[in-house]
């Protein structure tokens, strides 16, 4: 038993060709077991061995080709110059040699070699030891490492065609077809044809096969031929396959009857989720009177049917069901030696899910609905916007006459007026227009009272536009999003994505196996730690190292404040530490999330963030964006390239240099009308010894002459490598330029060309940015493939918006908390019913179906069965809150599961958090209350609910707060930097922020005032909703209730704990609620909402209460003097 | 008498004798054909090019063998760097060979070849393309040429082109609209006739195979002008002749014989296509016929009435 590093157990020895060549059987932490095929080479031979890796093991990664054996994952180690492989492991697959292949199982491996061709992958090494068998299909293995295998002399001459044997020729698909042909030769049950073996192994490469196409075709007729010859086929059914119908023994007396009636007709509604291949189908089968489970198995031309199931007529067939039109008999089951094979795959497929066949199709029911669900959401969304565009007839087009790029349009005579608003509108922010999909451009003017609208800068000649037509406002941007995340949802149902594994996983969570115990070495584990501080939380310890084991799919819950970040970042180091090469995506649908992970990564991670404008970057992020990092790697590259092309072309000869840099410069003069001139020109500049004007390039009148001086000092040879260096520059700097010069900066990746910066963009080890952004048509040729997908906030992604990101991942580790906000669902009410009706539920509740995250949903099947929390971690250490506010939202919000920090092991950490004033009551929370005010009351808008009374008391206590944190701006942290105090308002509704932000003059509060580097204010005081401050944290909250009524009435959407979550938690020094108490505790009552049973806020003002802790002036907290005696 | 009257009696006086004395030309249809406008992605075989980076890389070592170190020094890049994926093509081209000690790259004589241009190097290539399928005779289409091909050369060369319409888009004018019904999928026996079509079209590449065999596809329309001919047993006729509205000059209603062929067969399985109160999901069903010839030659007697007067 070895312990290999990436964390794999060795079982055992599955095979050895040399003692630097074998495989072996291994077990991962989860009990998983793989094929490892170890490869050691001689020092030499490591490039070949890390471009084999780079090149040709690396695209294959979880790649599936039915046919071919592909690798789940792969580790170079350079130093001990050793390439491990992993591959699945199937205790069914046997070896090839012990079997007696059917000509017609080399059919289907032949294609899979086909499709790989088309991708340019050819040269692979053909031989018993390479393929495997399982039931009656045949697949290749260890693809991708001929080159290698030849080299280290593991490949046997008489499995190689004879252009490669004792050549360094490389391989050509010939030479495939070659080996090919031969294997099938010597492992197919009965003769292959003469002619297919002469052509597949003739001497010349040439004479062989062109194409794998022509080797199947040949193949195909053959199977024809001999399937033909043993069904015996009468007149009628001559052209008709034969199926052999298998029911059990005790049956078959039973069943004959039925032959009569399936040769009349027989449909097969086929369960493609059950299937393992097109020809091995499970299903139903349905006559005009019977139907029974069924698996069809077209290799063999046998159909099982599950007789003691059978049901009697179906209302009617299904019209998915497909007739087969087939003739059939009937044969005992004992007599056929594909019954045990199909009752174990039948057992197989039932195991695999633990669950029985009927539960099978209830999932994969649930899953087509719950794509349907999660996909109608961003449709109706996309195709209200688009109704919801400007849309103007028009019934005339001319030239403007004052400007002929300028196009006017006179719109139709309508009895409907014309949105004029909306059209000024759509002009002030500059949004363009279209006519049958083709922009147009912006408008320029337009004229109510003549009704007509002219356009500026058309993008159309005036012909190409209709007479007559309807200009369409263009929403293009707007929808694009809505657009990304259906083809995410398509594709995803589909499994047309990198893994298709996690169609389950995320789908219908509760179908997918139990995870196996996780084995590992804990210690081996927290030695290798990055973080130390990591140590002393066992929980973020234990997430970092589950999250990174299990695969595909994990789940981290993170509270406020619990470290999410810092163990993302830990995340990231130990996937890079154990796979070097891995690439990894750090998404979230907020910018800001993106943003706070990468600004924590080390300089040493090569990183890019990548978003539409660098608005949206945070400060520290913009020398990592996608322009600026291209940039500094094209920059670096021809510095390098220059300094070594100095080094070589004037060696330690200084002289040489300046001549160096005088033919750059009659390199950039050649375009010149007169170059020699130009060049006689430049040489009078000082810049340039005089004994070059005066000796060396005297007399040199022509151009011809002037290169011939350059030529016998500096040498023709190194004159070649300049020129050749200036082609390499101009080839790097166009991969920076407009679209057009930086397609001619391509190189290959693979089986394709791409451009050199998206080959850049490729190589790098993190990739941030938002769930919608990375699949940006800006990166549409990159074709991401991330080896791990980390996803922050995920609870707070619509599950269509987080398909995107995920469709492009091998594994998701999906981080986020359900007990804060969730996705946002539309406000559109006509969108809401766009849904309704597409789902044919009129009862719907939108925001409840829709308010759901994929994360949630998971989460609630893991609560469900315990055995799957193996998958999921929750972050259970707060570091944000004072012990006391801590503990309120542990035990109201996470039923008493989110613990403070631990005082020994966390020393210091009541100081770290404390407010640092001595109030009357010591306290770090208080409930300011306005129910002794005058008018407490809100001013009961639903649109724009707004409460003037409680933004009075806000000012107070900012005006408070200012005078009691007077040498706020002097404060520093432990390190010595300035960490003055900073105050985040949070209110609950947008009516609310807008108040605030209108009456409240933030730079009033001077302790709450920096400067920035302009010498510019800049106030420490935010204001906005709960909605704009999750993930974020302030020293000190305000939070403003807004909500107050005179009499009894509901509390509307502050039942929804989680806003109420967020908003507290944000804090990590004093806390101020600020509402009317009265009204919470007697008059506010909560909705009718089954979601929202517990009335949190309410019960979390009963607290402040038990505690004495709502006071109703500051006086009473800690009387300050200034502000008293102005009182 | 409007411009859709003066066109009918332009048709009328042209084609009414065309199956006399059994037959008389009783109706002049709009019809729009359906056609599509389809875009796939091909895999096929061609020469490889000689792109910029070989060139470099491939001129750099052309005169003598170069290590890795100074290849990658020549290109300032790391001795593990992305670009070095495009050495791995040129290594697995055979234009370069690699040695291992010291580890170095040498031109072969394939790789010298493909430098100045005579490779024979072949390639796989995804290769999108645009094409035109018709609908109801399920073949491909070129609207720049007849869809009739056994014409002479001179007509062919005449010929200006179809327009075609997309057909969310065409205005209901009391035209006929033939459904889209089955998009364009190339099956297994078509590929044949595909490929021959690819190659023609595209001769620098030869066809390996589809990427997918239902290329996306967008509904289009032309028009046609039908005429409905019939007998006293009511038994009908159809051609189907060019409409200047979709055929760029067709003034002289140029018939179409595969498109009479076709929609006579169609009209076999649709009999009710032409009523007008028959509901198809073609615009503007319910409006009448581009014109009725029995009101024409009403007219035409009226007309003829009056002159006599």
């Amino acid at each position: 038993m070895n312990n290999y590093n990436l964390g794999f157990q060795t079982l055992k020895r599955l095979d050895t060709w040399s003692e630097d060549f074998f495989l072996d059987l291994v077990e991962d932490a989860t009990g998983n077991m793989f094929q490892m095929l170890s490869i050691r080479v001689e020092p030499a031979l490591l490039p070949l061995m890390e471009r084999t890796f780079r090149d040709e093991i690396q695209p294959l990664l979880k790649r599936q080709v039915d046919g071919i054996l592909l690798p789940t994952n792969a580790a170079l180690q350079k130093e001990e110059c050793t390439m491990r492989i992993f591959y699945p492991h199937d205790e069914d697959c046997t070896s090839v040699e012990e079997k007696n292949v059917n000509i017609g199982a080399w059919i289907p491996l032949a294609k899979a070699l086909s499709e790989l061709k088309k991708k340019n992958q050819y040269g692979f090494y053909f031989a018993p030891e390479t393929l495997e068998a399982k039931g009656s299909e045949i697949r290749l293995r260890f693809i991708g490492l001929l080159a290698l295998m030849r080299r280290i002399g593991i490949c046997k001459a008489n499995n190689l065609s004879p252009d490669l044997i004792e050549s360094t020729e490389v391989a050509r698909l010939q030479d495939d077809i070659w080996a090919f042909g031969n294997l099938m030769t010597k492992l197919t049950l009965g003769p292959i044809p003469d002619d297919i073996v002469s052509k597949a192994c003739a001497s010349k490469r040439s004479d062989r096969y062109a194409t794998w196409l022509e080797l199947i075709n040949d193949l195909e007729m053959q199977e024809k031929s001999t399937s033909a010859k043993t069904l015996e086929p009468t007149e009628e059914t001559a052209l008709k396959r034969m199926l052999k119908v298998i029911v059990h023994p005790d049956f078959t007396a039973s069943f004959k009857p039925m032959l009569q009636e399936m040769n009349s007709e027989c449909h097969y509604l086929p369960h493609p989720e059950l299937s393992n291949s097109k020809k091995q189908i499970w299903g139903y089968f349905h006559t005009s009177n019977h139907s029974a489970p069924a698996f069809l198995d077209m290799d063999n031309n046998l159909l099982f049917l599950d007789w003691k199931q059978h049901r009697g007529r179906e209302k009617q067939i299904p019209s998915l069901a497909i007739l087969l039109d087939c003739r059939f008999s009937c044969s005992n089951s004992s007599t056929i030696r594909l019954f045990p094979f199909m009752e174990q795959m039948r057992q197989h497929a039932i195991a695999k899910t633990d669950i029985g066949s009927n539960s099978l199709s209830k999932g994969a029911k649930d899953k087509k609905s719950t794509l349907e669900k999660w996909k109608t959401m961003p449709e109706k969304e996309k195709e209200f916007i688009e109704e919801e565009a400007l849309k103007l007839e028009y019934v005339e087009r001319r030239q403007s006459a004052n400007n002929k790029e300028n196009v006017v349009f006179q719109l139709a005579e309508h009895n409907k007026k014309y949105p004029w608003d909306k059209i000024k509108r759509l002009k002030y922010d500059g949004v363009g227009l279209t006519v049958n999909d083709s922009y147009l451009g912006i408008i320029q003017d337009y004229h109510p009272t003549e009704r007509h609208i002219t356009l500026r800068d058309v993008k159309l000649e005036l012909e190409e536009i209709p007479e007559k037509g309807e200009l369409i406002q263009d929403v293009k941007q707007e929808v694009s999003q809505f657009k990304k995340q259906v083809e995410a949802c398509t594709k995803f149902e589909k499994g047309d994505i990198l893994n298709p594994e996690l169609t389950a996983y995320l789908a219908t969570p509760e179908m997918i196996p139990t995870p196996p115990r996780l084995v590992i070495n804990h210690d081996a584990f927290e030695a290798g730690i990055v973080n130390q501080r990591l140590k002393s939380d066992a929980t973020q310890l234990e997430t970092v190292k589950e999250a990174i084991h299990r695969q595909p799919l994990f789940l981290v819950q993170g509270p406020p404040g619990t470290g999410k970040t810092t163990v993302i970042v830990e995340m990231i180091q130990q996937i890079l530490k154990r796979q070097p090469d891995a690439r990894i995506l750090v998404t979230s649908q907020s910018n800001l999330a993106v943003d706070n992970v990468l600004e924590r990564l080390p300089e040493t991670i090569l990183f890019m963030r990548l978003a539409a404008t660098e608005d949206r970057v945070g400060e520290k992020l913009k020398a990592h964006s996608y322009e600026s990092k291209l940039k500094e790697w094209v920059h670096s590259t021809r510095k390098r390239s220059n300094d070594w092309l100095d080094q070589a072309l004037s060696g330690n000869k200084d002289k040489m240099k300046p001549l160096v840099r005088l033919y750059h410069k009659l390199f950039q003069l050649q375009s010149d009308k007169d170059p020699a001139a130009s060049f006689a020109k430049e040489l009078l500049k000082p810049t340039w010894p005089a004994y070059y004007r005066e000796n060396l390039f005297k007399n040199t009148g022509k151009f011809d002459a002037i290169q011939r001086v350059f030529e016998k000092e500096i040498g023709v040879q190194k004159l070649r490598l300049l020129s050749l260096q200036k082609e390499w520059e101009s080839f790097l700097d166009n991969s920076l330029g407009e679209e057009k010069d930086a397609r001619t900066s391509k190189l290959r990746d693979g089986s394709e060309f791409i451009g050199l910066q998206f080959a850049y963009l490729k190589s790098v080890s993190v990739v941030g940015a938002t769930c919608i952004h990375i699949a940006s048509m800006k990166y549409g040729r990159v074709n991401f493939k991330f080896d791990y997908v980390i996803m922050d906030e995920s609870s707070k992604a619509s599950p269509a918006e987080a398909l995107v990101p995920i469709n492009m991942g091998r594994n998701i580790i999906l981080i986020g908390d359900h007990k804060q906000l969730p996705p946002v669902v539309t406000r559109e009410e006509a969108v809401k019913q766009k849904v309704k009706d597409k789902l044919e539920d009129n009862g719907l509740d939108v925001d409840k179906e829709f308010g759901e995250s994929m994360f949630e949903k998971i989460i609630a099947t893991i609560e469900s069965v315990p055995e799957q929390a193996q998958n999921f971690r929750m972050l259970d250490i707060q570091y944000r809150m004072p012990r006391q506010i801590g503990s309120i939202i542990s035990k109201y919000f996470y039923e008493g599961k989110l613990e403070n920090p631990d005082p020994v092991r966390v020393p210091g950490y009541d100081k770290s958090k404390s407010h640092e004033l001595t109030l009357a009551k010591e306290t770090s929370m208080v409930f300011l209350s306005t129910s002794r005010e005058e008018n407490p009351f809100d001013n009961g808008d639903k649109f724009a609910r707004a409460n003037r009374c409680n933004v009075a008391k806000i000012k107070e206590a900012l005006e408070w707060l200012d005078n009691a944190y007077l040498n706020n701006l002097q404060r520093k942290n432990e390190k010595g930097e300035p960490a003055p105090f900073t105050i985040g308002i949070i209110a609950g509704y947008r009516g609310q922020v807008n108040m605030l932000q209108r009456e409240i003059s933030l730079t009033k509060y001077r302790n709450f005032v920096t400067q920035d580097d302009k010498g510019e204010d800049v106030s420490l005081i935010r204001i906005n909703t709960v909605d704009k401050f999750q993930g974020a944290e302030e020293d000190i909250i305000i939070y403003d209730v807004v909500k107050s009524n005179r009499g009894s009435d509901t509390i509307g959407f502050l039942s929804d704990y989680r806003r109420v979550n967020v908003a507290l938690s944000r804090v990590k020094r004093l806390l101020l609620v600020v509402g009317d108490s009265e009204y919470l505790l007697k008059r506010a009552t909560l909705p009718n909402d089954e979601r929202f049973p517990e009335f949190k806020l309410k019960m979390i003002a009963e607290e402040f209460q038990n505690q004495g802790l709502i006071i109703h002036t500051l006086n009473e907290l800690m009387p300050i003097p200034s502000l008293t005696s102005s009182h | 008498m409007d411009s859709t009257s003066t066109k009918a009696t332009v048709i009328f006086d042209k084609f009414r004798d065309n199956h006399s004395p059994e037959y008389t030309l009783e109706v002049i249809h709009e019809v729009y054909f359906p056609f599509f406008d389809c875009k796939g992605e091909v895999v096929a075989e061609t020469n490889l090019q000689l792109d910029r980076l070989s060139k470099i890389i491939l001129a750099f070592l052309s005169p003598q063998s170069e290590t890795h170190a100074s290849l990658c020094g020549f290109l300032g890049i790391d001795e593990d760097s992305f670009i070095l994926s495009h050495l791995h093509y040129l290594i697995k081209e055979g234009f370069i060979a690699e040695q291992f000690a010291p580890h170095s790259y040498h031109l072969t004589l394939a790789g010298r070849q493909f430098l100045i241009g005579i490779s024979e190097s072949r390639t796989m290539q995804q290769v999108a393309f645009l094409f035109q399928y018709n609908a109801l005779l399920r073949t491909f289409f070129d609207p720049d040429f007849p869809i009739d091909y056994e014409l002479s050369a001179a007509k062919k060369t005449n010929f200006k082109g179809y327009r075609m319409l997309q057909t969310n888009k065409i205005e209901p004018n009391g035209h006929k609209t033939i459904p889209h019904k089955q998009r364009p999928k190339i099956e297994q026996e078509d590929r044949a006739a595909f490929a021959t079509w690819f190659n023609s079209r595209f001769p620098n590449h030869q066809f390996y195979d589809l990427d997918n065999e239902a290329p996306k596809s967008h509904t289009r329309s032309v028009s046609f002008v039908v005429l409905e001919f019939r007998d006293e047993n009511n038994s009908k006729k159809y051609e189907v002749r060019r409409h200047e509205k979709t055929v760029t000059g067709a003034s002289q209603y140029e018939l179409e014989d595969a498109m009479t062929k076709a929609f006579a067969k169609f009209m076999v399985e649709n009999p009710r296509f032409l009523e007008p109160s028959q509901r198809f999901r073609e615009i503007g069903n319910t409006l009448p016929p581009l014109v009725d010839v029995n009101d024409l030659r009403q007219r035409f007697s009226t007309a003829a009435k009056r002159e006599n007067l």
